[in-house]
């Protein structure tokens, strides 16, 4: 009951700020390094929203320092909040399915990380994520911020090299 | 009783509890360890097989490239997964274990150093340069083999290496849990098997005696029938049925009535031979299988015994109650083609067994069916015949023996079956009450006897008082007072006029409820007399307590005067009873001018007899009155002699009055 408290609250915010972004999504110009499909309603290329490194360093940045399984000590990393974006496409959902360039995918239930600031991070210590660097996208949860995140299975849903979001 | 099933219930619900406990707790260490070894496969081996992967791919794509048929974006791709799934395994906590492994690092390093020197080469390759793809992918596939073994190696223990990267060791409350899984898994499995035992054993048996019961003893009558067919021996079956159980219980009370049960089949089970089985029915009904019976005197000498033993009296506190049965026998395969119409035989024998005294039992023969099924057919037409107004009544006189006139007359049942003739009155009787025809028959008869005064009194014979049997059942089961009263007033006939005959055994039967009945019979202003007297059991006190008018002496009595030496005491004894408790008395079955005399002399009051007059229809007995009112009266000196004679009467037809 909590839960569903909760996500309807979170729908209701997106709802809302998906009304204050007004207009439609600008066309990606560079080479597009993320798309969202899916049941969105802001979309700028058939039906899906599909962004370039530009329009992602568009939206309002964040930023936080952790450590991980897969890292020697901490690092800072930025990049635009999962909320943030998903909010950006007007996506109503309560899961999303996101996928690697190697196709790795995990499916994620929102409404548990719905008051973190979990974030697709672009940047490792300010510089830009290459592919071997488990880039150009990295959906990362603040481990070290919030103690309780670090699971295994969070771990298993922090998904490197993303390029792919499904809005269920 | 209770506290043991609350234990049980208590026992149940532990044991449940602790399996559910386990189970669940096993369960979450089942899926704890399940999604343990999913994530090391995925975090730890699974990036060494995910590397392989990558390796792979990327060099199915470089031979692609050489062939034009990839672009080289399409390689950089590959090659940078390739890069990045390096990296993963050479840094960070998650792949840790892998490293340990022999020889990982070192891989791990001329990999990288691989894809250092290449990087170049791979992001200037020119699609369509076959050669200089064959070079580089000569290169790479020379260390798949090594990439390879190390993904084996990893996969070969994955679990092992959870250990080392420091997961959950071997859990000792896992294997606590699945001993309580299955200590508890067998207490429920020993639990149900206890109970469906001792479920058996209820359904098949009597929680009271301990015996089997009547379902069980069925089902043995079958499993004997097809033994003794195989065999060809015989079997003896046994019914036994306390007599007045019900008197026992009224009495002594139910807990009285239940130890008496206990006891009685403790004698039935000690009296018989080992391999014999006995049962209780239900009630105060057992049963007995005597498994060998091939000899009929050893079947007879264990009932015998068994007679014996259950007629000795019981001590049950401070009472000694005196126990009766009767038992019926019969053997099969002898007395019928199959073992439950000789369960049925046996139960016949016993119910003929209950006519005799005390503890006794009949041996079935065929008679008995003849009989059973003569009485079937009885009770099947008597019905018929009461609606149809079939029976007959006559009447016999009842003379003062000292003006030799008519004092009363006696409403004698007749019924004359086209098959079977004449039906004894005493046999319609007993079959009105076994087949739960009383209530209509007697009925019938009072309807009759007060229609028929009604008649008299209105052809000019008033005053004519008529006396009628009633059968037991009429007292007990249903509401005498009530039916005498109705056709009392239906017939506008005054109530003296009629008198009810009850025999010393009724009274007995209800002691409590019949003097009541009496009473109110009496209140209504009819005439009571106590039938068949001195062939009973009414103690004094009991014949105070009735409110009869009259005794009648039982004929056997005035029989006895017939014998030589002659002994009048007995009669003067009723006599002088009688005077002291104001009763009038009638005696029976007088057939010869020689027991009048005596009764005479005895001051016997009223006679009843042959010798005064059989039994006779309606029409003729109106004949008798009318002749009395005419003056010619049916005795007296010379007249009684004519009498005799005009009637013939001789002493060969058993009397019924």
């Amino acid at each position: 009951m909590w839960m569903s408290v909760r996500l309807t609250a979170a729908i209701l915010s997106m709802l809302f700020s998906a009304t204050c972004f007004a207009g439609s999504l600008p066309a990606p110009t560079g080479d597009v390094i993320l798309i969202i499909s899916g049941n969105i309603s802001h979309s700028n290329i058939a039906g899906t929203a599909q962004f370039d490194r530009a329009m992602l360093d568009a939206l309002p940045q964040q930023h936080f320092t952790t450590t991980s399984p897969w890292t020697e000590g901490p690092h800072r990393y930025d990049g635009v909040l999962l909320k943030e974006l998903l909010i950006t496409v007007g996506a109503q959902s309560a899961s999303v399915t996101l996928k690697a360039l190697n196709d790795y995918h995990v499916t994620l239930e929102l409404a548990p990380i719905a008051d973190y600031p979990v974030l697709v991070a672009m940047k490792s210590d300010g510089k830009v994520m290459r592919v071997r660097d488990k880039g150009p996208l990295w959906l990362l949860y603040p481990m070290t911020d919030y103690p309780e995140l670090d699971s295994q299975k969070n771990h298993l849903n922090m998904i490197w090299q993303l390029d792919r979001i499904e809005v269920e | 009783m209770k506290s043991l099933s609350g234990m049980r219930v208590g026992i149940l619900i532990v044991v449940v509890l602790t399996f559910a406990a386990s189970a669940i707790f096993s369960y979450q260490r089942q899926s704890e360890i399940r999604n343990h070894l999913e994530l090391v496969q995925k975090s730890g081996a699974w990036s060494v097989s995910e590397l392989e992967g990558e390796l792979l791919k990327f060099t199915q794509v470089l031979e692609l490239s050489g062939l034009g048929q990839r672009s080289q974006e399409q390689l950089t791709l590959r090659f940078d997964l390739l890069w990045s799934r390096l990296d993963t395994l050479r840094i960070g906590i998650e792949t840790h274990a892998i490293r340990q492994q022999p020889g990982a690092v070192e891989l791990f390093v001329e990999l990288s150093q691989l894809l250092q020197k290449n990087e170049n080469a791979v992001f200037a390759l020119e699609p369509g340069d076959k050669p200089e793809a064959d070079r580089l992918l000569n290169a790479f596939v020379a260390v798949q083999p090594k990439v390879r073994e190390l993904n084996v190696n990893s996969f070969y223990d994955p679990y092992r290496m959870g250990l080392s990267e420091g997961g959950t060791p071997p859990p000792v409350s896992l294997s606590l849990s699945m001993l309580g899984l299955l200590l508890s898994g067998a207490a429920l499995v020993l639990l149900v098997i206890r109970e469906s035992a001792r479920n058996r054993q209820q359904a098949l048996h009597d929680d009271l005696t301990g015996l089997p019961n009547r379902k069980y003893f069925n089902a043995l009558l079958q499993r004997t029938e097809a033994d003794v067919a195989n065999r060809g021996n015989r079997c003896g079956v046994l019914v036994i049925d306390l007599d007045n159980f019900k008197d026992i219980n009224d009495t002594f009370g139910h807990a009285a009535g239940d130890q008496l049960l206990r006891e009685v089949s403790q004698r039935l089970r000690s009296s018989l031979y080992d391999d014999a089985i006995v049962a209780r029915l239900g009630g105060d009904e057992f049963a007995v299988l005597l498994q060998s019976s091939d000899d009929l005197s050893k079947c007879i000498e264990q009932v015998n015994r068994l007679c014996q033993r259950i007629g000795q009296a019981v001590e049950i506190g401070e009472e000694r109650i005196s126990v009766s049965a009767s038992i019926g026998v019969s053997i099969y395969p002898d007395d019928g083609v199959s073992i439950r119409q000789v369960m049925g035989n046996a139960d016949l024998a016993m119910y003929l067994a209950k006519r005799q005294e005390g503890v006794s039992f009949r041996i079935y023969d065929a008679e008995m069916s003849t009989q059973r099924l003569r009485r079937r057919e009885l009770a099947r037409q008597l019905r018929q015949a009461i609606v149809k107004d079939q029976l007959l009544l006559n009447f016999q006189p009842l003379v003062q023996l000292s003006s030799g006139k008519i004092e009363s007359l006696e409403a004698l049942l007749r019924w004359h079956h086209a098959d079977y003739g004449y039906i004894s009155p005493l046999e319609v009787v007993s079959i009105a009450e076994q087949y739960d025809l009383a209530l209509v028959l007697n009925e019938w008869v009072i309807d009759q006897v007060c229609r028929q005064i009604s008649l008299w009194q209105q052809s000019g014979l008033p005053g004519v008082k008529v006396a009628v049997n009633i059968s037991p059942s009429m007292y007990s089961k249903h509401d005498l007072v009530g039916t005498v009263s109705r056709f009392i007033e239906q017939h506008g006939i005054d109530a003296r006029q009629l008198c009810i005959e009850v025999t010393e055994d009724t009274t007995m039967r209800d002691i409590d409820s019949s003097p009541g009945i009496l009473k109110a019979l009496r209140k209504l202003g009819v005439e009571l007399a106590l039938d068949d007297f001195g062939t009973g059991y009414s103690s004094l006190s009991h014949l105070k307590q009735l409110p009869v008018h009259k005794l009648k002496i039982d004929k056997s009595f005035v029989q006895d005067l017939n014998t030589e030496p002659k002994d009048l005491r007995f009669i003067r004894t009723i006599l002088n009873l009688a005077a002291s408790m104001k009763l009038t008395v009638v005696a029976e079955g007088i057939e010869s001018v020689q027991n009048l005399d005596d009764l005479r002399q005895a001051g016997c009051p009223i006679g009843q007899g042959y010798l005064f007059s059989r039994p006779v229809d309606a029409v003729a007995m109106e004949q008798l009155l009318l002749d009395q009112q005419a003056g010619r009266l049916l005795q007296g000196g010379d007249e009684m002699a004519a009498n005799i004679d005009r009637l013939g009467c001789v002493t060969v037809y058993p009397t019924t009055g």
